[in-house]
C-alpha cells in the first residue's frame, strides 16, 4: 500500500467520522439554505434579523456549556434561571429603576436567587444520576407551578406591589410588563452600537493585529494564528469586494456591548476549564467513579457547574428581555429552555461535549431557520402556521434525535466493552 | 413499631381537640331540635325583617342629608371639592343618628307583626317552589350555553403553537359559574302567584308601619323584594335560615348566651366535619411510621390532602354529590390513560411518555369515523378497533427502538413524544379530511376542538348510568375501565405476563431464566400503547370532545402522576395503583378546583396545583429510583 494511498484512506475516515458527528447540523445546513431559498424574503432583512436574534439568545445558550462538560447533559432546568431574572425584572419595574442602572440591579437580584435555586437544582439532580435531562425538564416545569403560584397568588397580595407591575382588580401581577417607559428597553443594546460594515472591519482588523503581535513574540503559532485570523480577514474582504454582499448586510447595527458580553462569557467559558475548577467538571463528566477515585467530590462539583449554569442563564433571560422590551410574566420563560437545548444540540453539541463554537453554530442555524419558516410555511403549503408548528416540531425532533443517538451510541460502546471483559 | 412519646401527645391532644369538636356538633344538633332554638330563630326573622324595613329608613335619611348638605353646600359657594367632603360628612352623621334611632327595635311590640310575617311566609312558599323549579331549568339551559359557547370560542380562535386548547377544568369552572339570571322569564302561572302575594305582603306592610310609624308608603313596593329575599331564608333548611337572617345583622336580636348557643347550632355540620378531620390527623399521627411504610410518603401525603378538601368541600357548602359525580367521572375518564403506563413499567421501560404516539393512534380512527358521519356504539367500536390496529405496529417499532436506548427511555420517549405530537400538528394541518364538520370554514386543516355530541359523545358514561342520593354514577364508562383492567390483570397472570414482568424488575435474572427481555420488552410497549390509544377514545367521549394539536402533549405526564401516585414506582406497578391512582389524582383535583374557587374568587389555583402535584410526583420517583441508569 502506498503512502499516498494511507493518506487518502485516512481522509475519507476523517470525514465520514465528521460526517457522523455533525450529521445533524448538516441537515440542519441544507434545511435553512432551502428554507431561505423558500421563504423568498430579501437576504438584508433576514441578516439584520439574524443579528438581533444572536445578540439576545446567544449568552443563554452558552450557559448551557459547563454543565454539559460536567456530564450532567441538556440543563433544561435553565427555565428556573430565567425565572430568577423574571423576579428581578419585576422587582426594578416596582421600584421604577432606570436604565442600565435597573438592569444591573435586576442582574445583581439574579444572583444570589440563580445561585440559590442553583444549589437546590444540582442537589436534587445529585439524587437521579443518569437522568438530569429529563429530570431538569420535569424540575422546569415544577418550577414554573411555583413561579404562577409565587406571581399570581402571593405578589400583589401577601407582598405588596405597586400599580406598576399589578392590574386593579386582577390578581398577581400583569401578563405583560412593559419596559419602554422605564428605559430598560434595549438599556444594553443601545450603549454602543455600530453598523455591522464598520463592527467587522474593527473586530476582525483587531484579531488580526493581536494576532500578529503575539506570532511576533512566538507566542501563537502560524496554524492558529490563520484559523483566528483569516475567517475574519475574508469576510471583510467580501463585504469589500462583493456588492451584493455588501448589499445584504449594509443596513444591519450591532449592539456591540451585547455581543461584548457574550465574547466575555465565550472567554469566560474557556478560562474556567483551565482553572482546578474546570478540571474537576471534566474529570466528574468523563467518569464519576474515576473522579472520586481522585478524591473529586463529585456531588459538590456537579452542585457547582449548576449553579453557574443558573445564574448565567439568568443574565442571558435579562438581555434577551432588554432586547425584546416586554416581559410577559408567564410566558417568557417557558421556551427558553427547549430553544437554547435544541440551538446547542443543532451545533452538533452531544450530551457529554459541547464547545463555544458548537453554540454560536447551533444558534445560528437554529434562529435561521426560525426567522424563515413562517415564510417558508406560507409558501410551501399556503399556511403560516405550519411553518410555525414546523419550528416547534424542529426545536423538539432535533433533542429527540440528539437522545436517541447518544443513547444509542453509548449503549453500543458499552455492550462492545462487556463482550471484550 | 411502637409510636414514640411525642407522636403519643401529638396524637393524645389531637384527640382531645376531636372529642371537644364531636360534642359541640353533637350539642349544635340537640339544640336545633329544643323549643328555645326555634324561638330565637323567630325572634331573629322578625329582627330581620324589621332591621330591612329600618335599613330602608335609614338610607332615605341618608340620601337626603346629603341632598341638603349639597344645597347648603351650594348655597355657601363651597368649592367642588369641598362640596363632596362636605356632603359625606353630613351624610355619615345623619345616618349614624338614624341607625341608632331606628336599629334599636328590641322594645317594638311584635306579637302583631309575628303573625304577619307568618303568614306571608306561608304563602310565599308555594310561590318559591315553583320559581326554584323554574330557575332550576333555566340554570340547566343557560349551563349548557355557555359550555357550547366556550366550547365555540376555543374551535374557532386561530391555532397557536404552544397555546393550550380548552381544557376541562375550564369546562368544569364554567359549570360551577354562577349564573345570570338576567334572561329569566317568570312563566304566566309563577306571575298569577306572585300577583297572588300581594294582599299578605300588604298585611305584613301594614304591621311593619304600626311597629315602624317613620315608614313611608311610597317604599312598600320597593321593600318588597327585599323582604321576600328575608321571610324566604326559612325554606331551605335551618343553616340557610340562620345565614339570611344573619346577614342583616339579626344576631342582635340575641341575648349574650343565646348568641352562642344559636352559633353552635348553625356550625353543628362544620363541627363534626372537623371532629372528623381531627380524628383522622390523631390517628394517623399515631400511626405515622406503618402507614409510611404500606402507603409511601407520597400516596399519604396525597391522601391526607385527599381528606383535608373534603372537609374543606364541607365547610365551603360544596353541593357534595356533584362532587362525587364530578370525581367518579373523571376516574373513569382518565381511567384507560392511565393504564397505559402499567404494561410499560412491568416490561421494564420505565414510565412511557411517548405513550403520545398512541394517542395519535386513536385520535386518527376517531376522525376516520367522524368523517364518513358514523353514530353510537358502531362509531365507537370503529373508533377502538381502528385504533388499536393503527397502534400494534406504531408500538412495536416504538418497542424495537426502546430496546436500543436501554436507560434512558424515559428522557428519550419524552421527547420522542413531543416530537410526535408537534410533528402530528403539521399532519392534522395537512391530512385531506373532506367533512365540513371536521375542517376549517376557511383555509384548510383539521380543527383543534371537536364536539363529539353528535357522534359518539358520552355514550360510555350515559350507558346504565342512574343516580344514587344525586351521584350520578357513570356505569359504562366504570365498567368499561375495570374491564380494561381485569384483561391486564389476567394478562399479568399468564406465562407472557409473568415472564414480561420478571424481565422488568430484574432483566439479566430472567435472562438467565431463558426469557427474551428484548421481547418482553416489545409486547409491553405494543401494549401500553394500543392501550393508550383506546384511552383517548375513552378519553374523548367522556370530555365530549376530541383535542388535537397540543391537546395529548401533557396526556403522558397526567397518567404517569396517576399511577406513581397510586403507590407505583418507575419499576413496579400493579393494576390497584392505577385504579388508587386515577381516584386519587382526580378527586384532589376535582375537589381542588372547587373548594379554590369557593375559597378565593380568583381562577388559576386549580392549575398551579395540577402542576405541582403532577411534576413533584414524577420528580419524587425519579428520586426514588437510585440514580443510576438501569441496564
Amino acid at each position: 500500500m502506498t503512502e499516498r494511498n494511507i493518506k487518502r484512506r485516512d481522509l475519507r475516515e476523517a470525514a465520514r467520522e465528521n460526517l457522523r458527528e455533525y450529521i445533524v447540523t448538516y441537515v440542519f445546513l441544507a434545511l435553512s439554505v432551502l428554507f431561505v431559498v423558500v421563504s423568498g424574503r430579501p437576504l438584508s432583512d433576514i441578516f439584520s434579523q439574524i443579528i438581533g436574534r444572536l445578540s439576545r439568545n446567544l449568552f443563554i445558550v452558552l450557559a448551557l456549556i459547563i454543565p454539559i462538560i460536567a456530564g450532567m447533559g441538556i440543563n433544561f432546568a435553565i427555565t428556573i434561571g430565567a425565572m430568577a431574572a423574571q423576579v428581578g425584572l419585576m422587582l426594578v419595574i416596582n421600584w421604577e429603576l432606570e436604565g442600565i442602572v435597573g438592569l444591573l440591579v435586576a442582574a445583581g437580584i439574579t444572583l444570589p436567587l440563580g445561585a440559590f435555586f442553583g444549589f437546590l437544582i444540582g442537589s436534587l439532580l445529585n439524587k437521579m444520576k443518569g437522568q438530569e435531562t429529563i429530570g431538569s425538564l420535569i424540575l422546569g416545569y415544577f418550577a414554573n407551578g411555583a413561579y404562577q403560584l409565587l406571581f399570581l397568588f402571593i405578589f400583589g397580595n401577601i407582598i405588596p406591589l405597586s400599580d406598576k407591575v399589578t392590574i386593579i382588580g386582577a390578581s398577581g401581577v400583569a401578563n405583560t410588563l412593559n419596559m419602554m417607559g422605564g428605559g430598560l428597553y434595549m438599556a444594553i443594546d443601545k450603549i454602543w452600537s455600530l453598523p455591522f460594515t464598520t463592527a467587522l472591519y474593527g473586530v476582525s482588523g483587531l484579531i488580526a493585529l493581536v494576532g500578529l503581535v503575539l506570532f511576533a513574540l512566538k507566542k501563537l503559532s502560524l496554524k492558529r494564528l490563520l484559523t483566528l485570523a483569516l475567517p475574519g480577514v475574508i469576510l471583510s474582504l467580501m463585504v469589500l469586494l462583493v456588492p451584493a454582499v455588501h448589499q445584504v448586510v449594509k443596513g444591519t447595527t450591532v449592539p456591540m456591548v451585547t455581543f461584548l458580553l457574550v465574547g466575555v462569557l465565550c472567554v469566560f467559558n474557556i478560562i474556567i476549564m483551565r482553572t482546578r475548577l474546570g478540571q474537576k467538571f471534566r474529570a466528574v463528566g468523563q467518569s464519576r467513579t474515576v473522579a472520586n477515585a481522585a478524591g473529586i467530590n463529585v456531588n459538590r462539583t456537579r452542585v457547582i457547574a449548576i449553579m453557574i449554569s443558573t445564574v448565567l442563564a439568568g443574565w442571558g433571560q435579562i438581555i434577551f428581555i432588554q432586547n425584546l422590551g416586554t416581559l410577559q410574566t408567564y410566558a417568557a420563560h417557558e421556551m427558553v429552555g427547549l430553544y437554547a437545548g435544541a440551538a446547542i444540540l443543532v451545533g452538533g453539541a452531544s450530551l457529554n461535549r459541547a464547545t463555544n463554537t458548537q453554540a454560536v453554530v447551533g444558534t445560528l442555524l437554529f434562529h435561521i431557520l426560525f426567522t424563515v419558516s413562517q415564510d417558508a410555511g406560507k409558501n410551501l403549503f399556503g399556511n403560516a402556521n405550519i411553518g410555525e408548528f414546523f419550528r416547534v416540531f424542529i426545536a423538539y425532533g432535533v433533542i429527540a434525535v440528539a437522545l436517541v443517538m447518544h443513547t444509542w451510541r453509548s449503549n453500543a460502546i458499552r455492550k462492545k466493552n462487556s463482550l471484550q471483559a | 413499631m411502637k409510636p414514640k412519646k411525642s407522636q403519643w401527645i401529638a396524637a393524645g391532644l389531637l384527640l382531645v381537640l376531636a372529642l371537644g369538636l364531636l360534642t359541640a356538633g353533637v350539642w349544635g344538633f340537640v339544640l336545633r331540635g329544643q323549643p328555645a332554638t326555634s324561638d330565637a330563630m323567630l325572634r331573629m326573622r322578625n329582627y330581620a325583617v324589621l332591621r330591612t324595613a329600618a335599613g330602608a329608613i335609614v338610607n332615605n335619611i341618608y340620601l337626603q342629608a346629603k341632598l341638603d348638605a349639597r344645597a347648603y353646600a351650594r348655597a355657601q359657594k363651597f368649592s367642588r371639592n369641598q362640596i363632596t367632603v362636605y356632603m359625606d360628612e353630613q351624610g355619615e352623621l345623619a345616618r349614624k343618628a338614624a341607625e341608632e334611632k331606628y336599629y334599636n327595635t328590641l322594645g317594638i311590640d311584635r306579637t302583631e307583626l309575628s303573625l304577619a310575617v307568618e303568614s306571608f311566609e306561608n304563602s310565599l312558599s308555594e310561590y318559591s317552589r315553583l320559581e326554584a323549579a323554574e330557575k332550576e331549568a333555566y340554570a340547566e339551559v343557560w349551563r349548557e350555553q355557555q359550555a357550547a359557547l366556550a366550547a365555540q370560542k376555543a374551535s374557532e380562535e386561530t391555532v397557536g403553537t404552544e397555546d393550550e386548547t380548552i381544557s376541562e377544568d375550564d369546562m368544569m369552572a364554567s359549570t360551577i359559574q354562577k349564573v345570570d339570571y338576567s334572561g329569566f322569564v317568570p312563566s304566566a302561572e309563577l306571575a298569577a302567584l306572585y300577583e297572588a302575594l300581594t294582599p299578605a305582603y300588604d298585611a305584613m306592610y301594614t304591621a311593619l308601619e304600626n311597629a315602624l310609624p317613620d315608614l313611608e308608603p311610597e317604599m312598600k313596593d320597593k321593600l318588597r323584594e327585599p323582604l321576600i329575599m328575608v321571610v324566604r331564608g326559612g325554606e331551605s333548611g335551618f343553616n340557610a335560615e340562620y345565614d339570611s337572617y344573619a346577614a342583616t345583622g339579626a344576631q342582635g336580636a340575641f341575648e349574650s348566651s343565646e348568641k352562642t348557643r344559636m352559633l353552635v347550632a348553625r356550625q353543628a355540620p362544620n363541627l363534626l366535619m372537623l371532629a372528623f378531620g381531627a380524628l383522622t390527623a390523631a390517628l394517623s399521627v399515631l400511626y405515622y411510621r406503618p402507614l409510611q411504610r404500606s402507603l409511601g410518603m407520597p400516596r399519604l401525603v396525597i391522601s391526607a390532602f385527599f381528606i383535608l378538601l373534603c372537609i374543606l368541600a364541607g365547610l365551603y357548602n360544596i353541593n357534595v354529590a356533584g362532587m362525587f359525580s364530578t370525581v367518579l367521572w373523571r376516574t373513569g375518564m382518565y381511567g384507560v390513560l392511565a393504564l397505559a403506563m402499567l404494561p410499560g413499567i412491568q416490561a421494564g421501560i420505565s414510565l412511557n411518555m411517548g405513550m403520545t404516539v398512541g394517542i395519535i393512534a386513536g385520535l386518527v380512527s376517531t376522525l376516520v369515523a367522524l368523517e364518513h358521519n358514523m353514530t353510537g356504539w358502531g362509531a365507537f367500536f370503529f373508533s377502538v378497533i381502528g385504533g388499536i390496529i393503527l397502534a400494534l405496529p406504531i408500538g412495536f417499532l416504538y418497542g424495537k427502538l426502546l430496546n436500543h436506548l436501554k436507560g434512558s427511555e424515559m428522557t428519550v420517549s419524552t421527547y420522542v413524544g413531543f416530537s410526535v405530537v408537534s410533528l402530528f400538528c403539521i399532519a392534522w394541518m395537512l391530512l385531506p379530511f373532506k367533512n365540513p364538520k371536521l375542517t376549517w370554514a376557511l383555509g384548510s386543516g383539521l380543527r383543534s376542538m371537536h364536539n363529539m355530541g353528535d357522534s359518539f359523545g358520552q355514550l360510555l358514561d350515559d350507558f346504565l348510568s342512574f343516580e344514587v342520593l344525586g351521584v350520578r354514577v357513570p356505569t359504562g364508562l366504570l365498567l368499561f375501565f375495570l374491564l380494561c383492567c381485569f384483561i391486564m390483570w389476567l394478562f399479568s397472570r399468564s406465562r407472557t405476563g409473568i415472564a414480561m414482568i420478571a424481565g422488568g424488575a430484574n432483566s439479566r435474572f430472567a435472562e438467565a431464566a431463558g426469557v427474551n427481555v428484548n421481547k418482553m420488552r416489545i409486547i409491553g410497549t405494543t401494549i401500553s400503547t394500543v392501550i393508550a390509544a383506546v384511552g383517548i377514545i375513552v378519553y374523548s367521549q367522556s370530555f365530549g370532545f376530541m383535542q388535537l394539536y397540543n391537546g395529548p402533549k401533557q396526556m403522558g405526564f397526567v397518567s404517569a402522576s396517576a399511577i406513581l401516585i397510586g403507590g407505583a414506582t418507575v419499576k413496579r406497578a400493579k393494576v390497584s395503583h392505577v385504579i388508587i391512582g386515577t381516584f386519587l389524582f382526580q378527586g384532589v383535583l376535582a375537589l381542588g378546583i372547587q373548594v379554590a374557587n369557593a375559597a378565593i374568587a380568583e381562577g388559576g389555583l386549580s392549575e398551579v396545583m395540577r402542576i405541582l402535584i403532577s411534576n413533584g410526583i414524577i420528580l419524587y420517583a425519579l428520586t426514588q429510583s437510585g440514580g443510576e441508569g438501569r441496564d
